[in-house]
């Protein structure tokens, strides 16, 4: 007869001393994380501190992308998109709020745009060229102040745990605005919807959106969500 | 019962730290949640039979995971017992997608051992340091006999020495089953370790 004992104990002793990786394997981690969740080269090498990723850079990426605004990031980009006194030098979000922020993109996204208010923001004498810049790219305020809260309700349906809801929403964004400059952001969230509710095609879908869209922040999410991570980002082009 | 809202306690390592009643305002932010388990989540993986060269990839995507549905985590459960879920999900579905790739690592391997003995014992002689490599080895062999399920209540009683109403919680098991389960994996613990004693006997001269 095989019983427990206290020699069968004493076996697990060495490993319950085991507290975690080592620092360098941490540090491995972190920055891996960041990049993973950021999707984003300056988040993969910063520090987690919150002037990292500055908003500049950030910017940059945005017009570069043609993302204007997304689900990660998206409270800065929607400072700079809907204020039309917002600078890209503008400092960045409180110091207990960022670092969650850049991870994640986070936290309730209202809250990162709440906490730069267009009327703290210094002004400087580049900022007028770097606003027209950004009109340049952007649809009139309104359009996207509205198609904003349309994807802010999508996602906030995810948040709550309620897909079908979501996909819903998705699917009225894409009426009202077939060719909108958040349709990248609303499909990407009507996938994870689809993937959380478990429809058949999601999948299917995601590698689509992943390959149309590789650059898109959204990835990483619908990644998660939609469990084949690995088939859907080996269709994202090598350098992504 | 009380209608107070007490704030998440992201190192709750225990279910009396997280009661029923206390229900969050808010979800906690990632960031302190990540410095609080990552930890746990490592030592998770490794003990649940990840092979190191994997360790590093599964804690990660563990937390894409955390960072994606920590908004609809509810403190019903640990923040821990939740991570823990998180853990053997993905666990399973690296197993999944990597089996082969998996049997080619042993889950605890020579370079591992050597880190983990200089990173745990500073100070020991080089006997002592080898004593507990090839315990460690062996641990770790006699864990990759047992099924999946008795390895994580073994591994969450003997190692994080969680209470059975604990375990149950982490693995969303009623008390009884997960009772049950831990009774079994003491068993073929014992049975495996037996094993090997006799096979290394029978090999003495």
């Amino acid at each position: 007869v095989t019983e427990w004992s206290d020699d069968l104990d004493a076996l697990f002793e060495p490993e319950r001393r085991l507290g975690g990786p080592t620092a360098q394997a941490k540090t491995r981690m972190r920055r891996a994380l960041s990049a993973s969740l950021g999707a984003n080269p300056a988040a993969a090498t910063a520090s987690w501190s919150p002037a990292a990723v500055s908003l500049a850079k950030l910017t940059a990426t945005a017009l570069v992308a043609g993302a204007l605004a997304t689900g990660l990031f998206g409270g800065r980009l929607r400072t700079l998109v809907l204020s039309p006194t917002s600078s890209v030098d503008a400092p960045p979000v409180p110091r207990e709020r960022a670092p969650a922020a850049e991870f994640s993109g986070a936290a309730p996204p209202a809250a990162t745009a709440a906490a730069v208010p267009s009327s703290a923001v210094p002004r400087d004498p580049g900022a007028p060229a770097r606003q027209a810049r950004v009109s340049a790219n952007a649809p009139p305020a309104d359009t996207l102040a509205a198609e904003l809260a349309e994807v802010d309700a999508i996602e906030e349906s995810l948040r709550r745990g309620d897909p079908s809801t979501a996909l819903a929403l998705a699917g009225a964004y894409g009426r009202h605005y077939p060719a909108g400059a958040l349709r990248e952001e609303a499909t990407g969230a009507g996938i994870i919807a689809q993937c959380r509710l478990g429809r058949s095609g999601a999948e299917d879908a995601a590698r689509t959106y992943a390959r149309a869209h590789p650059r898109s922040l959204l990835v990483p999410r619908i990644r998660a969500a939609c469990g084949a991570y690995d088939s859907i980002t080996d269709e994202r082009s090598p350098g992504q | 019962m009380s209608a107070t809202v007490a704030p998440i306690d992201v190192t709750a390592e225990s279910h009396a730290d997280a009661s029923a009643s206390a229900r969050p305002a808010a979800p906690p932010s990632f960031q302190p949640v990540y410095d609080a388990q990552v930890d746990f989540v490592w030592r998770s993986a490794r003990r649940l039979g990840v092979p190191e060269a994997a360790v590093e990839d599964v804690v990660q995507d563990v937390f894409v995971v955390v960072h994606r549905r920590l908004s609809d985590y509810d403190g019903r459960v640990t923040l821990k017992a939740w991570i823990f879920g998180i853990v053997v999900k993905v666990v399973g579905d690296h197993r999944r997608r990597f089996r082969r790739k998996w049997a080619r690592c042993v889950a605890y391997d020579e370079a591992a051992e050597g880190k983990v003995a200089a990173g745990t014992d500073r100070g020991r002689t080089p006997q002592a340091m080898a004593e507990q490599s090839e315990a460690l080895r062996l641990l770790h062999a006699l864990l990759d006999t047992l099924d999946d399920g008795k390895r994580q209540v073994l591994v969450l009683a003997q190692l994080e020495e969680m209470s059975v109403p604990e375990i149950a919680e982490c693995l969303g098991l009623n008390v009884n089953t997960a009772s049950a389960r831990l009774r079994a994996a003491r068993k073929a613990f014992a049975e495996a370790h037996a094993r090997h004693r006799a096979r290394t006997e029978g090999r003495r001269p």
